[in-house]
């Protein structure tokens, strides 16, 4: 405070005092009394002179007589105010000791104060510096006031008391504004909590009376009630004090934090409900099953969890691309959203996976039609893009009262091995959870284990098959095909497994694998002298897709100093056709290199014969699948036949897998077909034993030297 | 201002805690103020004469005002008085023989100016 008012007597040193008075002698005393109080002077023979003056000089207090010719005080006070820079000045009249009128008139008129005639020239210039340091000492308190008052509009803000005598809120600043209803500054408490949502009105009104009783301060926050119009919430703090001021006992602030309700709001729905559906999602299920479980009773009885799962949806994403197949899913979800069972609540558990919490599932017809009505929901045709979708699901169902746990990890669980077992019975099956489907599912997921660890402890290897020219009886080419060396089982076939990787995301790295070591061991066998031998390699849908594809077998090719052209990356229909436009390019591009092309499995898929002639193939190979059942005397080879002949027509080379016997080996040679891959001849081999072969098959072996 | 002159102060003339307060605060301005005041007011008080025998009942008003006003600040009695008497009757429009309250001021201004001359020569 006293520094303050130090800061405040300083301003006398430059304040600027205007002297207002028609008789010369009386200004002239002023002037000099208050000149020689540090003040500069200015004087004013009227009310007229006076305000030419203020216009042209920065005046911080006048001190002006009443009456005087032309225009009297009480007129030029007014006129003062009515300035942009007059509106706060100080103005001191002076005024006879007794005329209680003129002073009455003087305020009335915008006087600060006035001064007793006759003048007390010693004491005058302690009034001005007195009434000085009031105007600078209240507007501070105006420039405080309004830097608060613009803190609380900017924080949303404001200050309450409690009269505790009369039970009546005082509200103070713009609180009725803040709180965007016609509240007068007091209003009755109870009166206060109709403009709270009911949701709140019982927390707050026990705070308030605990806080009045017990002396106890407290925070909330509260939503308004609907009738008081759009939704608004607010923070509310009481604390008491030990003023004896009864107005000061308990006070608090109230602030609007609709904002930041939002934003939570908007966190937590982002944290309890999944982006593409806008379905509840794994976390809020988990919630849900806990709050449950917690409650118990007739909260678990008869209360199922179902875990739906879309098979294959990776086929889904990769054919419709990103956005389509979040189309898919926003469709499903609105049908899901749409469907009101008794109790329902769906989520999107996880990318293909929902799940939902059922009342009254039982086992038996009633629970199957239940059953069947959720799958129905999947299975029923969704058209996405122009495209008609028909989704293949398992389900699996577990009672939260049967699952001996009171963890809601253990129903989810549960749930989810029931689903996964659902699927060895096949497509669209449901299953119900038993303790015994655990073994299964834990073996499933410890295969899966396996799977990901064997990458790092290079548990795969590569065997090759060899291609046979009908014409020569000469090796050609041979196919690499990757195996997986598992610790325990032993070797587990591809169908075993590259399904799985697929899944689960490793088939890159694998194929990435075979690539690698099919480049470095055909260089091995070039160095060797088999120097027109090719090698054939299978690439994934994701392989395929990949940006790392070319690049890939260039950089293969080039460090094991390979010919382009004795390289064949094999695919698939189903690889081939998901993006066809896309695939043409690719290939186009593969084949721009040297490096050959061929359709593997032809026949199984589903490509169009028209798709077929649009793909840039060197070669066709001739599924497994129309040539085991050839019989000796050519029957079931039709197929066989037809599609060499296909081939042909289309200027390709053809291959044929599986031959078993001589009698097939017979029939494809008539069929035209130019190589067989199969037992007839040779198992896939491992390297060191298929060089044991090459030596007796090969066409030609010639000498490193020659070679290089 | 000596002890002695100080005693001396005609009270009809000055307020004498007036005069006293003044003139410590004032030094020699207070008495270069009051001979500008005997001059002023010389003129005024004949201005007064000629509003008075014009019936400008306003100006006579304005004009004891003035008298008043400065004469009050400087301390000086008498006249102040009879000034203040006059411009109240006139406003509260009391029935005064202006002319003999005219004659009163001139005497009382007569008293005062002696008064003065005699501070300042002193």
């Amino acid at each position: 405070m006293s520094s303050s008012l130090l800061d405040l007597d300083n301003h006398n040193v430059t304040s600027t005092i205007l002297v207002v008075d028609d008789e010369a002698i009386t200004r002239s005393i002023l002037q000099k009394v208050l000149t020689e109080s540090g003040y500069k002077v200015i004087c004013a023979k009227n009310g007229k002179h006076a305000i030419g003056l203020l216009e042209e000089h920065d005046v911080d207090l006048i001190l002006m007589d009443l009456v005087m010719p032309e225009l009297d005080g009480f007129e030029t006070c007014r006129r003062i105010r009515s300035l942009a820079k007059g509106r706060t000045l100080p103005i001191l009249v002076l005024t006879g000791l007794n005329d209680v009128n003129a002073v009455s008139q003087a305020f009335e008129a915008g006087a600060t104060d006035f001064v007793t005639k006759p003048l007390s020239f010693p004491l005058i210039s302690h009034r001005v510096r007195y009434a000085l340091r009031n105007c600078y000492t209240m507007n501070a308190l105006k420039d405080s006031e309004y830097r608060l008052s613009r803190t609380q509009l900017i924080a949303k803000i404001s200050y309450w008391n409690l009269d505790l005598e009369n039970l009546e809120l005082i509200l103070f600043t713009y609180s009725s504004d803040l709180l965007e209803i016609s509240l007068s500054n007091r209003i009755p408490l109870e009166e206060f909590f109709n403009f709270v949502h009911e949701d709140y009105r019982e927390t707050l009104s026990y705070l308030f009376r605990d806080c009045i009783k017990n002396r106890v301060g407290f925070s909330s926050e509260f939503r308004t009630a609907p009738q008081i119009g759009e939704k608004k919430f607010y923070a509310i703090n009481a604390e008491c004090s030990e003023s004896s001021d009864k107005y000061s006992m308990v006070s608090g602030i109230l602030q609007d934090i609709t904002d930041r309700k939002k934003a939570e709001d908007l966190i937590v729905h982002q944290t309890f409900y999944d982006s593409v559906t806008d379905l509840p999602n794994e976390r809020l299920l988990k919630k849900r099953v806990n709050a449950l479980i917690r409650k118990g009773g007739k909260w678990v009885a008869e209360r199922s969890l179902i875990f739906v799962r879309i098979e294959r949806f990776e086929k889904y994403t990769q054919t419709l691309g990103p956005s389509g197949s979040n189309s898919l899913l926003k469709i499903l979800a609105v049908r899901l959203k749409s469907d009101k069972r008794r109790g329902m609540f769906v989520c999107r558990y996880a990318n293909n996976v929902f799940a939902f919490l059922l009342d009254g599932l039982k086992r038996g017809d009633e629970g199957k039609n239940i059953i069947e009505s959720i799958k129905d929901l999947f299975t029923e045709k969704i058209e996405v893009n122009g495209a008609e979708i028909c989704l293949h699901v398992n389900i699996g169902i577990t009672h939260l009262d049967d699952n001996g746990s009171d963890d809601a990890e253990d129903v989810i669980k549960h749930a989810d091995i029931a689903m996964h077992n659902s699927q060895f019975a096949g497509e669209n099956q449901y299953r119900f959870y038993v303790h015994t489907m655990d073994k299964k599912v834990i073996e499933t997921l410890q295969f899966e284990q396996d799977l990901r660890a064997a990458v790092g402890k290079n548990e795969f290897y590569v065997v090759y098959q060899p291609q046979i020219d009908v014409h020569t009886g000469h090796v050609a080419g041979v196919e690499a095909l990757v195996r997986w060396f598992h610790p325990k089982r032993g070797v587990v076939p591809p169908l075993d497994f590259i399904p799985i990787a697929e899944e689960i995301g490793l088939i890159v790295a694998i194929g990435e694998f075979v690539l690698e070591t099919a480049c470095a061991q055909l260089a091995q066998w070039h160095r060797q002298g088999f120097s027109q031998l090719r090698m054939g390699v299978n690439l994934s849908t994701k392989q395929f897709q990949s940006d790392r594809l070319i690049p890939c077998i260039q950089e293969n090719l080039k460090v094991n100093n390979i010919p382009a052209s004795c390289f064949d990356v094999e695919i698939t229909e189903s690889v081939a056709i998901n993006d066809l436009e896309g695939s043409i390019a690719l290939l186009n591009e593969i084949r721009s290199h040297g490096v050959k092309v061929s359709m593997d499995d032809f026949g199984t898929g589903f490509s169009s014969l028209a798709s077929l002639q649009r793909l840039p193939l060197d070669t066709l190979k001739i599924d497994r699948a129309f040539v085991k059942d050839i019989g000796p005397n050519g029957e079931n080879g039709a197929f066989a036949k037809m599609i060499a002949a296909m081939a042909k027509s289309l200027g390709m080379y053809v291959i044929a897998e599986g031959a078993e016997h001589e009698y097939q080996k017979d029939y494809l040679k008539v069929c035209n077909v130019d190589e067989i891959q199969g037992y007839y001849y040779c198992p896939p081999l491992t390297p060191e034993k298929l060089d044991e072969y090459l030596i007796k098959h090969a066409c030609t072996q010639k000498p490193l030297c020659e070679v290089e | 201002m000596e002890a002695q002159e100080k005693d001396k102060i005609n009270a009809e003339v000055f307020v004498p805690s007036a005069f006293e307060s003044l003139s410590e605060f004032l030094g020699e301005d207070y008495f270069e103020y009051l001979h500008q005041y005997i001059d002023s007011t010389r003129d005024l008080i004949n201005e007064i004469s000629e509003a008075a025998a014009a019936g400008d009942t306003k100006s006579v008003i304005e004009m004891c005002h003035k008298v008043k006003g400065a004469g009050s600040n400087l301390g000086i009695s008498s006249l102040t008085v009879q000034c203040q008497y006059i411009e109240e009757s006139l406003k509260k429009n009391v029935d005064i023989d202006l002319n003999k309250e005219l004659v009163k001021i001139k005497e009382l201004y007569d008293v005062m100016e002696k008064e003065i001359r005699c501070l300042l020569h002193s």
